[in-house]
């Protein structure tokens, strides 16, 4: 069906409605089509005609933007852009990037766009594998791209065959080959985009070019210098020249790096001279990983010992990939504190402490060093034989508190293994834990079986 | 499958620079100068898309709030850097990731499209 020989058939000065024509051109023969058929191209044809889309001017402006702005802009422009469709022609997508048509049909549609329109609006309805594709892709393919995981293949499935219709529409305009096929991807890639974006608003448009800063060359901060920098940098040398006979000898590290980078700022005149700090990981905003269920959960916990329970939900096979990346991100975070395990979860993260949870110690219970809120003395308990004994706090794997454990001098091994003392909160003696691996607190009495450290050890 | 272009870290803006070595990865490079800026418009629209989508997946609401704010009190490109570095984890992967499944996309339709247009 050729655009040049319908347009042949349309009456001079023709006026009237789609439907008209398309009933005219039916009874020349130029397709075959039932009642029913004939009112979808109609119908299509007058959507097709009537779609709303930005005149050129103001298409023009907003690629300037799109190529020349900041990312705000940039984000701007293509948010109203694709929403406008200004660079998926209609001729070219076909009613699969239908707009909403304007409520007046342009009455003054020259001969050619209506002659397209009938084409397209025709090819769709009549080719009865083309029809189907497109019911498919609006509905089953379009739910499965955005509600499953993999939906992008059902969608690809069912696509893929009518990107080629695009660009037959396109040579049905009389464009080249090679342009045919640039409109095509170009109306392929949005269409996908349009589907899986669904009910989405601007926000991934903003999001998308303000991430897209991240994958510029951070070189231009580094070249940053300032100013302070450079004085105590002078101070530093002028200082360092005074003892020069002992720096080569006796500098540390740290010296030696700031000298070089001294160097290499006097030779090449680009780079920085300032201390080493932890990447942005690691910034001070690393509790945003946590939710707050989780964090009233550990707060009481050591940062070493909250970092090891987030490290085992991290691995954890039913963890979210998501969230597996996030927990692994703290607890990277925690590990590099300089007090990991001196410090509690909380107070690592530089946030206010969650109320404190109290539990029982229940046997086979594995327990996780704690930080009382307020109290940095150890505990001291009644060991064997009376003796005091210093304690640890321990909480549960919920995070709550449940005890202490201590390493008894007089009680310190059972059977040739280490072990730790466990006391329940009000002091009194619940049972032990092997403190050659991970506490588990076991039940059982000083007496069953404990045994002081040889006095000798023969060889 | 052709390989896919790289990201150049020193473009005023790397995604559109990525679009354009991808289209002239796909045989487009000498392609009439305004079909061609078209294109690479609809395209650089189309990966911003792509790389925001991936990144709404992996943000917080909060974050995403406090996201939507620096924009509208328009936020430098590096604090913008930093604070994804910082909400989201593997932001940069991410962004990477997104753009190579687009890059893909693209080269897998123009190789079918050159086929079947026996470009």
């Amino acid at each position: 069906m050729k655009t040049s020989g319908l347009k042949r058939l349309i009456p001079v000065g023709w006026k009237r409605a789609a439907r008209e024509l398309v009933d005219h051109m039916a009874a020349r023969h130029v397709f075959e089509a039932s009642e029913v058929q004939r009112a979808e191209i109609a119908s299509r044809a007058d959507t097709f005609v009537s779609s709303s889309r930005l005149d050129d001017e103001t298409a023009s402006d907003l690629k300037f933007d799109l190529f020349v702005g900041d990312w705000n802009s940039r984000a701007k422009a293509s948010a109203r852009l694709s929403s406008h469709g200004a660079w998926t022609p209609w001729y070219v997508v076909g009613s699969l990037a239908s707009q909403p048509g304007s409520s007046d049909i342009d009455a003054h549609a020259d001969d050619a766009r209506l002659a397209t329109a009938i084409a397209i609006a025709a090819r769709e309805v009549l080719l009865p594998g083309m029809a189907a594709r497109h019911a498919q892709l609006l509905g089953p393919a379009l739910s499965a791209i955005q509600h499953e995981k993999n939906g992008i293949g059902l969608w690809d499935k069912v696509f893929c065959p009518l990107v080629s219709e695009f660009a037959v529409n396109a040579r049905s305009r009389g464009v080249h080959r090679r342009t045919a096929a640039m409109r095509a991807l170009a109306a392929a890639v949005h269409l996908k985009g349009l589907a899986l974006s669904g009910s989405g608003g601007d926000d991934v448009f903003l999001l998308g070019s303000a991430a897209a800063s991240m994958l510029r060359s951070r070189v231009g901060v580094a070249e940053v210098v300032d100013e302070p920098s450079l004085k105590k940098l002078a101070q530093d040398v002028a200082a360092f020249n005074d003892v020069r006979t002992g720096i080569w000898d006796e500098n540390d590290s740290e010296t030696s790096r700031l000298l070089g980078a001294a160097a290499a700022v006097a030779v090449f005149g680009r780079g920085s001279i300032t201390k080493l700090k932890p990447s942005l990981n690691h910034g001070e905003n690393g509790h945003t990983h946590l939710s707050f269920e989780k964090f009233g959960r550990y707060a009481h916990l050591t940062a070493s010992a909250a970092a090891e329970v987030l490290d085992d939900e991290a691995t954890h096979p039913r963890t979210h990939a998501d969230e597996r990346s996030r927990l692994a991100t703290l607890a990277d975070f925690l590990r590099h504190h300089p007090a990991v395990h001196a410090v509690s979860f909380s107070e690592a993260l530089g946030i206010n402490d969650a109320e404190e949870r109290r539990e029982d110690f229940s046997p086979g219970m594995k327990v996780y060093r704690a930080v009382m809120a307020g109290r940095r003395r150890p505990i001291i308990c009644e060991g064997k034989n009376g003796r005091k004994v210093r304690c640890r706090a321990v909480a549960s794997p919920s995070g709550a508190f449940v005890g202490y454990l201590a390493f008894d001098a007089l009680s310190r091994e059972l059977g040739g293994r280490p072990i730790y003392a466990a006391y329940t909160l009000n002091g009194d003696r619940y049972g032990y834990a092997w403190a050659d691996e991970h506490p588990v607190i076991r039940r059982g009495e000083p007496e069953q079986g404990f045994k002081t450290a040889l006095e000798r050890i023969q060889v | 499958m052709e390989d896919l272009p790289g990201v150049s870290a020193f473009a005023h803006d790397p995604v559109r620079a990525y679009v354009e070595a991808l289209l002239s990865k796909a045989g487009f490079a000498h392609a009439p100068e305004a079909e061609r800026a078209e294109t690479v418009a609809a395209l650089t629209a189309e990966a911003q898309r792509r790389i925001g989508l991936e990144l709404t997946e992996a943000i917080d609401p909060y974050s995403l709030k406090e996201f939507r704010a620096m924009a509208e009190v328009g936020a430098g490109e590096d604090e913008l850097a930093a604070f994804f570095d910082v909400r989201v984890p593997d932001a940069e992967a991410r962004v990477r990731r997104a753009l190579d499944s687009f890059g893909r996309e693209c080269l897998e339709h123009a190789a079918r499209l050159r086929g079947q247009l026996h470009l």
